[in-house]
Formats: C-alpha cells, structure tokens, sequence
C-alpha cells in the first residue's frame, strides 16, 4: 500500500525549502507542506525533546507547530525556513517552559548563529587555489586544542567520540573547538581577502 | 592536505529521519556516522535534534517512529474543504443581486414636481386668466366703428369709483344674448394704474377700461354693461333724456366707454334738443380725451363750436385746451 509520502511528485524533493514554502503559500499545494514536515518534523520532535520534560510532550509540541504552520507561513514572509523554524520551535518551548514554571535554559534564549552561504559555488578554479593557500597559513595560527581537533575531523575524518578518545577531551569539548577553530579559519580568511 | 581542507566550508543537506534514527540508536556505519558529525558540526537545528533524541534514547526513537504527516492531512482538510467538482457539487443558488444603495438626496422626479407645485401656486396667486375667462367686447346694436385708445392721459384729480355687486346683478338680469356679429375692440386703458379696484369691480368696469395699460390688449366675448343698458332703454322706449342721465352717471364713475356711448346716443337722436345734444356732444369729447382719442374730440368740438348754442363758447374753450 503506497503512503502519501510516495504519491507525492518526485520534482518535489529536488525543490528548495524556499520554492516549497512559496508553493504552499501560493498555491496552497499541501504536497509542498507534506515535504516541509518530512524534512524537519523529526528535527523539531528532536529540539522538542532537548528542552521539554519528554518524548510525548515534544510530540504534541510538532503536531501544534505544523498545525499552526499553514498560518504561520502565510502571515509572516520567510526567507530562511530551517533558520525561522528553529527559532519558531525554540520559542515554543520557551512558551510552555513558562507555562510550567520551568527555568529556561540559555540555549533556548540564545541568539542564533546566522545561515552561511557555501563558499564553494562562489570560487572559480584560481581562486580556490588562493583560499586553500590562505586556509594553510590561518591554520597555523589556531591554538592547539582547535588545531588538534581540526586537523583529526577534517584531515584525518575521525569521528566525535573516536577524537574525544584520543585526545581525551568530552565529546561536546571536542564540538566546541572544531566550531570554534572553524570559525576562526572563516574569518582568517576573509581578513586577508580584504 | 590542501585538498582535504577545500571541503572545510561545504554544506550538506539536514539528517533525514532514518539518519538521525540510526544515528541516535549507534546502528550506523562509521564513515555515515562522520558524515552525520561533520553536517551536524554545521548545522544548529541536526545538532540539536541529535541531542535531545539522545537524551531521551529508546523512549524518543520509539516515539519518532509514530510521528507521521497524517495529522496535517486531516488538520488541513478540516479547514480548507476540497474543492468539489461542478459536476458533483451540489447546485448553489444564486443569491439575488444587493439593492443598490438608496441615494439620501431629492431625486430630479421630485424637484420636478415641487417646481410644477410652485408654479401653479403663482399663477394662482397673480390673478392668472385662462382662456375661458377672456371676453371679447362686442360693438353696440348701432354699428359704431371700434374705439382705439392710445396712451390717454389722466384726467387729474379725477377719482374712480367702481360699482357695487348689486348693480351687476342688475345688468346681469336685463342682459341679452350676444349680438351675431361681434367685432373686436382693441383698446388700451390708461387710467387702470390708478384705479383701486377689486377684482370683482374689475369684471364690472371690464366694458368700460377692458385693457390693462399701454401693452396688453383683451377681447370680452361678454355682453358689455353699456350694451345691457342699451337693451333695457330701447325696450322700454325711454328718449334721449334716459340717454343722457345714465352718460352723466357713467362719465361720473369714469366709465368712459360707457358713458361716451349714451352720448353718442344722445347726438344721434334728432328728437333731443339741441342744447341737449350739445352737452353731450362736449362730454362726449371729454371722454374721447380721456380715452386718448383727442382727433374725434376735436372733430366733434369744432362742430359744437361751428354752431350757436349755448355750449359753443365752452366747446371753443376746450378745443383751444387741446390744440
């Protein structure tokens, strides 16, 4: 027996977040809102699960925020689905936090980290040549722990827990310097472009 | 190494459901689990979602599992109805068309009518004549030419009085029916601006000053007062003496017309005396002067004065007035 799922267009799936949503909000196409939900359903029901008290009050939590989507979509002009979605999902919680007495945590409250652009559709043959010069020589100005860990995941492709291991940092340790050192590398690099 | 840093800032699309499942449980490949680390070292919302599902490990995948789009389906069919075909829809009536607003101001239909209304009531009021009314004044049984009457002027200190109903119910009982040949008198009246006159006395000087001043010319179909008395006296056989008391009274009401007309009775009648016919003949002049006519007034003078009677010195005197 076929589900929903597998009746909807092939196109579909190859659609950006963006034409889907202006589809809905257009068209009306429920397709497209049927795509949304399989992209990031699990995703909220994950965030859901990270701040509220379990499993079943984050699953009402996706029902009430896909439910409300439709509106939602159409009262508000998205640009960033993902980014808003997030930002929808982390303010529900923050709502039924509040309801219940619960203290927030600071993540939820936290500003988010802006979408970046894939820096690679942007670079001709020359200039990625020039970049991954510059990437060398802003590697070598990381401190230690973000070098170390920068070069075991994307070097040599060990995993979290494989780089927690051997260097003996907590596998949310080895996250944050990975983030940290690439940050730094993006910004490395868009100093010596200027 | 620069080879493997070029990939250092590549997106990757989100973790599917199977992925993060998988992921979460530890029942996946090393190489698909680095691929999942490396997007979700990128991606905020992956991990997050890695997160909270590990913290609640068994209990959310389990629960991940019954989470399927169905409820947008019937969440989104409960609002919005599919739209039914024409042919299986049921027929809808069609409501009638919104009355027009009603405009608050007066429509031209009714200022329309409160114009005819006003119009009407002014004509009313300013004495309007319809046709019925006009009378055209018949010449005497005597066939006497029509009097025109130019621009006569007043005879100063000279005061109208005007009949009493009474006497128009007289005349109007001794009236006789309109002559065959009527002829129509065209005349102006010239002391109509001072006279102050009721309407009622107006029908009854009518005969005499039928026409309002200078402009407007009136026909009187109606037997004149004069005509009436006419009758009475020629039916009764009186003589000129009759005649000449009744000019006397009309001359005194102004009623000139009248009044010239038993003159002229009276001149035309040989049995009168001469004296008589004298008098009369210089009021009859008075009464053509004062109804503009002053030629037949100096016509009629000069035969008074040409003679040798009594009257001749004041026919002379009125006659060098005139010229």
């Amino acid at each position: 027996m076929k589900t929903k799922a597998q009746v909807l267009p092939s196109d579909y799936r190859k659609l950006p977040d963006k034409a889907l949503v202006d589809r809905y909000v257009q068209r009306n196409e429920l397709a497209a809102l049927h795509l949304l939900y399989e992209r990031y359903g699990h995703l909220v029901y994950g965030v859901c699960c990270k701040y509220l008290d379990g499993p079943v009050a984050a699953g009402d939590t996706v029902r009430h925020i896909f439910t409300r989507l439709p509106d939602d979509l159409k009262q508000y002009h998205v640009e960033h689905f993902k980014s808003w979605l997030l930002r929808a999902t982390k303010n529900y919680c923050v709502m039924r936090l509040r309801q219940a007495g619960t203290p927030i945590p600071p993540a939820l409250t936290a500003t988010p980290v802006a979408e970046t652009p894939n820096e690679k559709n942007h670079l001709t043959g020359n200039e990625e040549q020039v970049i991954l010069n510059r990437l060398e020589t802003a590697l070598n100005t990381l401190d230690t722990a973000h070098r170390q860990c920068i070069d075991f995941f994307y070097l040599e492709k060990m995993t979290i827990s494989a780089i927690a291991t051997k260097t003996g940092y907590t596998t949310d340790q080895v996250k944050h310097h990975i983030r940290k050192g690439k940050h730094f590398l993006r910004n490395s690099i868009k100093e010596m472009k200027d | 190494m620069n080879r493997l840093l070029a990939h250092i800032f590549d997106k990757s699309a989100c973790l599917t459901k199977r992925q993060l499942k998988n992921y979460v449980t530890g029942v996946m490949a090393e190489e698909e689990c680095y691929a999942v680390e490396r997007h979700a070292n990128d991606c905020s919302f992956c991990s997050e979602a890695i997160d909270g599902l590990s913290a609640h490990n068994s209990e959310a995948v389990n629960l991940l599992e019954t989470l399927t789009p169905e409820f947008i389906h019937d969440h989104f069919h409960k609002n919005l109805p599919p739209v039914h075909l024409n042919s299986i829809a049921p027929a809808v009536t069609a409501e009638p068309a919104p009355a027009k607003h009603k405009k608050n101001g007066i429509s031209w239909v009714q200022i329309s009518a409160l114009t005819a209304t006003l119009l009407l009531a002014f004509f009313l009021i300013r004495g309007w004549e319809p046709a019925y009314r006009k009378i055209t004044l018949p010449v005497s049984a005597d066939n006497t030419p029509p009097v025109v009457i130019q621009n006569p002027e007043p005879e100063p200190g000279k005061k109208k009085t005007a009949l009493p109903p009474t006497e128009k119910k007289e005349s109007s009982a001794t009236a006789r029916p309109d002559p065959p040949a009527a002829k129509t008198t065209t005349m102006t009246d010239p002391l109509r601006d001072e006279k102050d006159i009721s309407p009622v006395q107006e029908q009854n000087t009518a005969t005499d000053l039928p026409a309002q001043s200078g402009t407007t010319t009136r026909l009187y179909n109606a037997p004149s007062v004069a005509e009436e008395t006419t009758a009475t006296i020629s039916t009764s056989g009186t003589d000129h003496t009759n005649h000449l008391q009744l000019a006397n009274e009309a001359f005194e009401r102004a009623h000139y017309t009248k009044a010239l007309h038993h003159y002229r009775q009276v001149l035309s009648n040989n049995a009168a005396r001469q004296e008589d016919r004298d008098a009369a003949g210089i009021k009859a002049a008075r009464c053509y002067i004062l109804l503009g006519s002053k030629a037949q007034a100096i016509t009629l003078l000069r035969e008074i004065a040409d003679g040798n009677s009594p009257h001749s010195k004041d026919a002379g005197t009125l006659l060098a007035e005139l010229n």
